[in-house]
């Protein structure tokens, strides 16, 4: 009986249309997610907030367990669908995102982002959006609240504040004969050849890497700078003469095994500290989160940031909000002026994260936590990075430059000469 | 006869045409690609560069370092992987329960994600790691820890070791199967002839196994060519791009800068190295 | 003599197996320890108090049986593509003369020599294109043509190992190619398909470029990108990492224990013969 080869087709035909049918169906759910998602349900609007808490993080967890569902309660027609991605992916996926409208609502920016996302027109100008801005504005510390500012109008609301300051290991200092945290860079020069002396193989110092985050507070302390004042050239302020002096003497140290933290097998600064592998470290506030988890027998001792010819200048770190949303921007603006009210201000503050709201700052709860102080202490002194777009670029020229000073024997005036010619190239486009 | 034609085709069709809509649609493409300036900040309005893009492949110091470091990756985790992966299915090559067991060992690294595999060897060759614990600590072979993951040379043989190690029991797999087709009269012969072990590996295995080798080979060559979580996560190419290998490289210039012309003529060149290295296999397996 | 050979090769084989599994237990023994003792110096073996804290912290924190079930999903989703298409086009290859035969067959093993990481962003683009964004459909199309030359290749090595002689007999009997193909050459093939499964698995298991760049939804993700988010910003909790991690690789190792003794038969008559 011979079949019709024909039909005999017509099966696997059908199956594979049917398969087809389905994945055209299937991208429709999706289609439009950050979109119209509220012609699906009466007037329930779901805004998506990307995030860079780490999962199973206490900050997350406050996030999803605590703050999330309070305002919707509060709110009741608006949901909040967070997604946390690692910090990195989150710049790509919003420039990825960027590019083919695919973005989320709200997002947490690190504080060197705004301008960035500023520049491909993707965050909205909440000054000229929203009428209750300045009042809302007020709330906040000055420093964090400059940083959302790009031009004439504030991109971001400030999110959370942070800096670095001195931690040190007082029985080590002990062991090596000194009473005190340095206060000077000179003085934490001296200290680092004493400590070294006391323990062979553990280092006076530890920085984690060699990126802008780690080494301009040492240059800004000492007089030099990346750029000038107008954020127009690098020449004359990177391979200054006191740029070339402090980054010399880092490597002296270097060289000389008291410092270390940055080559790729390095022990890992924050743990090293607090297993007397670094004598001193320069830190967040997380690693006393980390201590906590982690350490809870170390005794963690801070100090401030040494002070070098122009005072102890700390990097202003931070995280931003922002809004992308185009559908959903009134919703946005009451989550985010939620997330910088005070009672979400302090509930993050209680896991770690320095509020930038100032009743937050002025509570009771906010005011015990001991380990805030001196953080709060130095930020007043903190600078932050040059606002311009192309500062994500910088910072790798910035890197590879003293990757390639410290872990090799070149002469440095030279390579911040070369450095220095690179961004002024960059700025120039 | 016509019949036959017709259905062969049409069996090929779907699975040709979903295979060319999704793997050499964007291939092509790619190709495209570099010949403009194609960057994120542009996506919309790309300029027509012609072989700008190639032509800075060629001036790009890093390009020759990653080709080298690729290439040094190849000559040592190749070999490494295929005749360890050899000896040890040699040895396995029984019925046994005590075979069996040694073999699902060999092969657990295969089934490791590269990701875990990088993470863990990273952890073993930190400077406070295992490793050096057992050389400096315990055995006492050196005196100073070794940095193995900060200086390029070291690194790369740290990277080459995780590609050994992750490759054996692959290479161990392929090599089984096509021992247990080597007729046993061969090496019965051979006995009476009063050959020994190596005697025998050398005129009987080897020549029965050829053309697995030879697949091997190929196969282990070009997983050699696309070796890049291991590198990503454990030096991240560094220090200073010291120890990129191609595809890193090309990842950082499409995804960290976003340039991404330049960084489909970089996965071109490579493409094109790759596919002559390919092809100088194939002529040379033909003579032999 | 024979003894001593015997013995030293079971020594060199058994270093072997430990340095082949050493680092897995190393794995798991940070994945039992508490925080405190990761970069405890010397590093111990054995966790002095172990935990299984980082175990259930890496499957409660962010809803991890859904991205395992995700990874499930999605790997059998891609193998439904996969073979149904990969062993038309091997039997095709297999069987029958026709135009573009080795045309078309060269440019599917040439496409084995391409890294999928190149070919990103223009897929990336062609899935934005075709409204697949932030779709199970997105990964499970890319991954299946990813894996199409490979497999390719093994079933057709394989299929041509079955003897003509069925084919002439099907066809005397009134059957088409298509009876040939679903109920003579397939059935026989099952040997084949099985390291074809395995290698497959262990690409789309674990891949974490492509899906990081177009799966935005959470509920979406797969278990690498689960397991990247557990590193922090400034800091890692790598028993958690670890534990995930083992959680992750534990349906392989399953799925290989099963599958090992159709392996080493599968292999036999696909690849090697070629």
């Amino acid at each position: 009986m011979k079949t019709n080869r024909f039909s005999e087709w017509l099966s696997p035909m059908i199956f594979i249309l049917i398969i087809a049918l389905l994945a055209a169906c299937g991208n429709n759910e999706n289609a439009g997610q950050t979109a119209a998602s509220d012609n699906n349900k009466g007037k329930d609007v779901t805004l998506t907030f990307w995030h860079h808490y780490s999962s199973a993080s206490p900050e997350e967890k406050v996030l999803t367990d605590v703050l999330i569902p309070k305002f919707e309660s509060e709110n009741p027609g608006i949901k909040v669908n967070a997604v946390a991605f690692p910090w990195d992916e989150l710049h790509k996926k919003i420039q990825i995102g960027g590019s083919v409208n695919e973005l989320p609502d709200v997002a947490r920016l690190d504080i060197i982002w705004v301008p960035e996302f500023q520049a491909t027109d993707l965050l909205v100008a909440l000054d000229e959006e929203f009428s209750d801005f300045a009042e809302v504005s007020k709330n906040f510390l000055e420093g964090p609240t400059s940083t959302a500012k790009v031009g004439d109008h504030y991109y971001a609301l400030p999110l959370n504040t942070n800096t670095k300051v001195m931690f040190w290991n007082k029985e080590w200092f002990e062991q090596a004969g000194l009473s005190a945290a340095p206060a000077t860079t000179d003085e934490f020069f001296e200290a680092l050849g004493k400590l070294k002396a006391t323990n062979g193989n553990g280092w006076g110092f530890g920085e984690p890497a060699l990126q802008g985050w780690n080494i301009l507070p040492w240059i800004w302390s000492n007089g030099g700078d990346v750029l000038s004042p107008e954020f127009d050239t690098a020449k004359g302020y990177l391979n200054s003469a006191e740029t070339v002096n402090i980054i010399t003497k880092l490597r002296d140290k270097y060289n000389a095994g008291e410092l270390s933290g940055f080559k790729q097998g390095d022990i890992p600064v924050t743990e090293g500290h607090a297993n007397s592998t670094y004598a001193m470290m320069v830190e967040g506030p997380w690693a006393f989160a980390q201590f906590q988890s982690q350490f809870q027998d170390f005794n963690a001792m801070t100090a401030s940031f040494p002070a070098g010819s122009a005072g102890s200048v700390q990097v202003l770190g931070g995280e931003d909000i922002g809004i992308f949303s185009k559908a959903h921007k009134q919703e946005s603006w009451e989550f985010i002026k939620f997330l910088t009210s005070e009672y979400a201000q302090v509930e993050m503050g209680r896991v770690g994260q320095i509020p930038v709201n100032l009743q937050a700052i002025e509570h009771a709860d906010i005011k015990a936590i001991d380990y805030f102080t001196p953080f709060l202490e130095q930020l007043k002194t903190a600078k932050a990075r040059p606002p311009i777009a192309q500062w994500p670029q910088i910072d790798t020229i910035l890197s590879d430059t003293m990757s390639i000073i410290f872990l090799s024997d070149r002469d440095v005036q030279a390579e911040l000469d070369a450095a220095a010619d690179k961004i002024d190239a960059l700025l120039k486009k | 006869m016509k019949q036959q034609k017709w259905s062969g085709v049409l069996f090929l069709l779907p699975g040709f045409l979903f295979f060319c809509l999704f793997l050499i649609y964007p291939l092509l493409r790619n190709f495209l690609y570099s010949f403009y300036d194609f960057k994120l900040s542009n996506i919309n309005h790309t300029v027509y560069v012609g072989l700008e893009n190639y032509a800075r492949v060629i001036e790009d110091p890093i390009f020759w370092i990653s080709l080298k470091n690729i290439i040094i990756y190849g000559l040592i985790s190749v070999p490494g992987q295929m005749i360890l992966g050899f000896i040890v299915a040699y040895a396995l090559n029984a019925s046994t329960k005590s075979s069996k067991i040694f073999r699902t060992f060999y092969f657990l690294p295969v089934v490791t994600s590269w990701v875990v595999a990088s993470l863990i060897f990273k952890f073993i060759f930190t400077d406070q790691g295992l490793l050096n614990y057992l050389i400096t600590d315990v055995l006492h072979l050196t005196e100073s820890r070794i940095s193995w993951l900060s200086e390029p040379a070291k690194a790369l043989s740290v990277i080459s070791m995780l590609g050994i190690w992750k490759g054996v029991g692959w290479a161990m797999v392929i090599y089984l199967a096509a021992l247990q087709n080597v007729p046993k009269e061969l090496y019965e012969s051979a006995d009476l002839d009063g050959s020994n072990t190596w005697q025998k590996i050398r005129y009987i295995t080897l020549p029965s196994i050829k053309f697995t080798t030879f697949f091997v080979q190929i196969m282990l060559i070009i997983g050699a060519f696309n070796v890049f979580t291991s590198i990503f996560l454990i030096t991240k190419g560094g220090p200073v791009h010291q120890t990129e290998v191609m595809l890193t490289w090309m990842y950082s210039k499409a995804f960290t800068e976003y340039d991404l012309g330049y960084a489909s003529a970089l996965s071109y060149t490579f493409a094109a190295i790759i596919a002559v290295l390919t092809f100088i296999q194939f002529k040379i397996n033909k003579l032999n | 003599m024979e003894f001593l050979k015997k013995t030293t090769t079971a020594i060199a084989l058994t270093i072997g197996a430990i340095i082949s599994i050493y680092p897995l237990i190393f794995m798991i023994s940070t994945a039992l320890q508490p925080a405190t003792f990761l970069f405890e110096y010397p590093p111990k073996l054995f966790p002095s108090e172990p935990t299984f804290q980082n175990f259930i912290q890496a499957w409660t924190s962010q809803s991890f049986s859904v991205y395992l079930g995700n990874s499930v999903l999605v790997t059998l989703l891609s193998f439904v593509f996969l073979f149904v298409f990969s062993s038309t086009m091997a039997f095709a290859y297999s069987r029958f003369e026709f135009k573009g035969k080795n045309l078309s067959f060269s440019i599917i093993m040439a496409a084995l020599v391409i890294p999928s990481l190149t070919l990103i962003i223009p897929q990336f683009i062609l899935i934005n294109k075709l409204g697949l964004f932030d779709s199970y459909w997105g990964l499970v199309f890319v991954y299946a043509a990813g894996a199409i030359p490979f497999t390719t290749f093994l079933l057709k090595g394989f299929f041509d190992t079955i003897t003509k002689d069925i084919d002439e007999s099907v066809y005397m009997d009134g059957g088409s190619s298509l009876r040939l193909f679903i109920s003579i050459i397939l059935p026989l093939s099952k040997p084949a398909f099985v390291p074809a499964i395995i290698f497959n698995m262990l690409t789309i298991w674990e891949e974490f470029p492509w899906a990081l760049t177009i799966i935005n939804d959470p509920l979406k993700r797969t278990l690498p990108i689960a397991l990247a988010t557990f590193q922090g910003q400034y800091t890692t909790q790598w028993g958690i990492v670890f534990a995930g991690s083992l959680i992750a690789v534990l349906p392989l190792i399953i799925l290989f224990i099963f599958l090992q003794r159709y392996f080493i038969a599968g292999m036999t008559a696909g690849a090697v013969k070629g």
